[in-house]
């Protein structure tokens, strides 16, 4: 062994830090996530957060039904801006969903082990998300019971979608988006749901968990199929992370409208959404991982980990900005550079700067060691970093749409509060956080098995039949 | 007792004979460009030289990102390649060297550098705020100055961790490979709009920038492939690779050539979508005479190609058979960086000239002489490469 060995290992700080924290063994596992399951109470912030989920769901069935019976003219969206708070939120929540995909597919196929204790309650924020996101362009279409036009199926009148239009590919995309999420989370939760089905003394308990754990022995040929279907879903999710979010990009960069129409739009769209969505995470797991005492799972290496993908998704999307307003000057485009200097100095200019503000400056805080290492500080940072990303959307959407290429065009654009745009973008909160606080309560909300194999790796890692083997 | 990678202080034979042919082809390649010149055989030849130049330009930012890649994340996946890679780095001077010749012969390259052409165009009157021999020198300056700080000062730390042993220099260099990745990013973006993209007097696209990232990371990482494929058979090379290390590189390399393809498709499908004047020039243009066979070659041969190759575990864990593939893509690689310059220079008449040839080899020759010199005074496995298992135990 080499001499330099020994200076190795203390430099690291978290980074050799074990993955999961105190005296585990597999029983204390089943016990510490299985309980809050199956036995105990729950905590007082669990009924504070369902109330306040319960008044935003309040708030949804009121304005929902108002805009049924009224039509989409009761949002602010008018002439010039069409897209309004619907499409802003819209790609605010598909948006948040893309840390769930990028954590249970992308790190699960690189090997990165310290996915396991986040994955299931980020693979359960992205199919909320993706609801509450669905819901939006279903709506805006104004006729909503006619949605399945969109769909393309053979009919008498032989009318197709347009398939030039990425309206329709996000019908494609967001579909599939959901159809996948749901399987990886179900597939991913089978092992953990038979635990619980033979844990569980409350007979209605053992019922549900025995059907929806559909008959899983934990046999070595169950385990393999299991294994075999996990990856497989990992392979089919993995490219729905670049490709949502970019055909969700596409809804405006194919257009020519100044600020819409231009070829940075994919990429920067998909790291802004990894970038929110892994803000959301961070806001559901710092008060959560507190509240039911799993910070032994979830630790800060996890934290940390997490500020580290926040910041360098953050960078990207700032760098975005940065190309949006050189090449908006190097284009000599008037319509260009009038959108840039409207953004720079214009009505909304507080919204701009706002925005550069949370997303691109505020961010850069996550360079320091210390504040990746505080949970105030993380929890601050993704607060803003929430708000920010849905800031980004506004100047976007309807900021480039008040000011297009004519004059005689131009408006302005405000939302609707009550019974309108922020009493139903409040609904869906309700929507979110009613999901999630059922979630917690009646399935394990870290995945157990995966724990139990990561507690295996991490006390046999040094065992020697982990050799390598070498090249053939 | 010293370790196998110490005793090993490699040097393999190979180096000197890829010398060799650099300085063969250097010979040829700058003696036939400099005879093209004389001879006025081409009506501007110094053209030919930026296209040779970024060629190689692409290849030794290519080989920083790769490096600042591996110092960031501290990835072993890279360790018996990292010097390799720094090697390649370190090169960034050669370009800065060679680059001076391209603010000589400005005005027989850039459109922009033509009071002629300027005069008759708004947008480049416009952009001749910062499109002028001096700004453009001073950001050229930058670029190099930037991408020269951090190739050597990456080098030298990683050289005097293996010295000293000191752990610092592990942390010195993630600290400023960090930085130092965000800083390429975007003095590659701007630098590819200064030289290549300006070279279109209206066209311009944001995306730009981070298809040369994408692109000149994959080629790099190709050589990287490549020199592990001709390497392996040789201890300590063999004792220190496994299978799974190549399975790693493949996949990095998989999915680079999608990231490349993702970049370079959304730039196609938003220019072709808004079909305006100005952007779409640029496809329109490449559809004309060679350079529509020559695109639908790169979409089949460094997309698809690749693509369904680097799909199979078996072909990755194989050395021997992920060895042509790496070549492929490298060589595949200098092809798109073709595509992407000389039709920008609007040429009538002949498209690809044996003076466009000359400058690519006569530079390449260059680079690769420059860059075994460097590889030669190398110890090419790092000392903190550790212990074997380690390799295996990647990340």
């Amino acid at each position: 062994m080499s001499e330099m060995n020994g200076k190795y290992p203390e430099d690291m700080g978290l980074r050799d830090a074990p993955m999961i924290e105190g005296e585990h063994d597999y029983g204390t596992v089943t016990d510490k996530i299985g309980s809050i399951v199956l036995d105990r109470p729950s905590p007082r912030q669990w009924y504070i957060w369902g109330g306040i989920a319960g008044i935003c769901l309040g708030s949804f069935l009121v304005s929902f039904c108002w805009l049924i019976y009224k039509g989409v003219g009761v949002w602010g969206i008018n002439n010039p801006c069409g897209w309004g708070f619907d499409i802003i939120n819209f790609v605010w929540w598909i948006g948040i969903g893309h840390a769930g995909t990028l954590i249970s597919a992308i790190l699960l196929l690189m090997r990165q082990r310290w996915r396991t204790s986040i994955n299931r309650l980020a693979e359960t924020m992205t199919l909320f998300a993706v609801c509450c996101a669905g819901l939006f362009p279903l709506l805006h279409t104004g006729r909503p019971w006619v949605a399945y036009w969109l769909v393309p199926y053979p009919n008498a009148l032989a009318i197709w979608p347009q398939f030039r239009s990425p309206l329709v590919w996000d019908v494609f995309a967001v579909t599939t988006y959901l159809t996948v999420s749901a399987l990886f989370w179900y597939v991913g939760l089978v092992p953990d749901l038979a635990t619980l089905r033979d844990k569980a003394k409350h007979k209605l308990a053992k019922i549900g968990m025995g059907i929806m754990a559909m008959g899983w022995r934990g046999s070595a040929a169950h385990w393999h199929r299991y294994e075999a279907a996990y990856l497989a879903l990992a392979g089919l999710s993995t490219p729905l992370v670049l490709s949502v979010h970019s055909i969700v990009s596409l809804d405006f960069a194919v257009s020519i409208v100044p600020g819409w129409h231009t070829t940075i739009f994919p990429p920067y769209f998909v790291a802004g959404a990894v970038f929110a969505g892994f803000a959301m995470v961070l806001l559901l797991v710092i008060p959560i991982r507190k509240w039911y005492g799993v910070a032994d799972f979830v630790t800060m290496r996890h934290m940390d980990w997490m500020a580290k993908i926040m910041l360098a998704t953050g960078l990207v999307v700032f760098y975005g900005y940065l190309m949006e307003m050189y090449y908006a000057w190097y284009s000599g485009n008037q319509f260009e550079i009038a959108l840039a200097s409207n953004r720079l100095s214009g009505d909304y200019k507080f919204w701009y700067y706002a925005l550069i503000f949370c997303n691109g400056l505020a961010p850069q805080v996550l360079w320091s060691k210390r504040v990746r290492h505080s949970l105030t500080g993380l929890f601050v940072v993704s607060l803003i970093v929430s708000i920010g990303m849905w800031l980004e959307r506004f100047v976007i959407i309807p900021v480039s749409l008040s000011h297009d290429f004519m004059p005689s065009a131009w408006g302005g654009y405000t939302p609707t509060i009550a019974f309108g745009d922020v009493m139903f973008f409040l609904g869906t909160f309700g929507i979110f956080l009613g999901g999630m606080v059922a979630f917690v309560r009646i399935l394990p909300m870290i995945p157990m098995s995966e724990i139990k194999h990561l507690l295996h790796l991490e006390k046999h890692e040094s065992h020697p039949a982990a050799q390598a083997e070498t090249v053939a | 007792m010293a370790s196998p990678i110490e005793e090993a202080r490699v040097k393999l034979s190979g180096i000197g004979t890829m010398q060799a042919i650099g300085v063969v082809a250097a010979i040829v390649g700058l003696g036939g460009f400099f005879f093209g010149v004389s001879s006025k055989a081409v009506e501007h030849p110094w053209q030919s030289y930026l296209y040779g130049f970024m060629v190689w330009t692409v290849l030794a930012f290519g080989c920083l990102s790769i490096s600042l890649l591996i110092h960031m994340t501290r990835g072993k996946w890279g360790y018996t390649f990292i010097r390799v890679m720094e090697a390649g780095s370190k090169t960034v001077l050669l370009m800065a060297v060679l680059f001076i010749p391209i603010l000589a012969f400005l005005k027989d390259i850039y459109p922009w550098a033509n009071p002629d052409l300027v005069a008759a165009s708004k947008t480049m009157q416009h952009r001749a705020a910062l499109l002028n021999l001096q700004w453009f020198a001073i950001r050229s300056a930058v670029y190099f100055a930037v991408w020269i700080v951090l190739a050597f000062v990456l080098s030298k730390w990683s050289k005097d961790e293996d010295r000293t042993g000191d752990v610092n220099y592990l942390i010195k260099r993630t600290n400023l490979a960090a930085p130092g990745a965000v800083l390429l990013v975007l003095t590659v973006n701007f630098a590819v709009t200064d030289w290549v993209m300006s070279l279109e007097q209206h066209w311009y696209s944001t995306i730009f920038g981070l298809i040369f990232v994408a692109g000149g990371a994959l080629m790099a990482l190709a050589l990287a492939a490549t020199y592990l494929g001709m390497v392996w058979k040789r201890e300590p090379f063999t004792s220190l690779l496994n299978p799974k290390n190549f399975h790693d590189i493949g996949n990095l390399l998989f999915t680079l050539v999608v990231f490349w393809a993702y970049l370079a498709f959304s730039q196609f499908l938003i220019t072709w979508s808004g079909n305006l004047p100005e952007e779409i020039i640029y496809y329109a243009n490449r559809k004309e005479g060679p350079w529509m066979p020559v695109g639908t070659g790169i979409i089949l041969l460094h997309f698809f190609l690749p693509f369904l190759l680097l799909l199979s575990a078996r072909l990755k864990r194989t050395p021997s058979m992920l060895l042509p593939v790496a070549i492929w893509i490298f060589l595949i690689r200098i092809a798109e960086v073709t595509w992407e310059v000389l039709p920008s220079f609007h040429r009538t008449g002949v498209q690809f000239s044996w003076v466009d040839a000359a400058a690519v080899i006569g530079i390449g020759g260059i680079w690769f002489a420059v860059f075994g010199q460097i590889l030669r005074s190398t110890q090419l496995l790092p000392r903190y490469l550790q212990q074997p298992s380690e390799v295996a135990e990647h990340a």
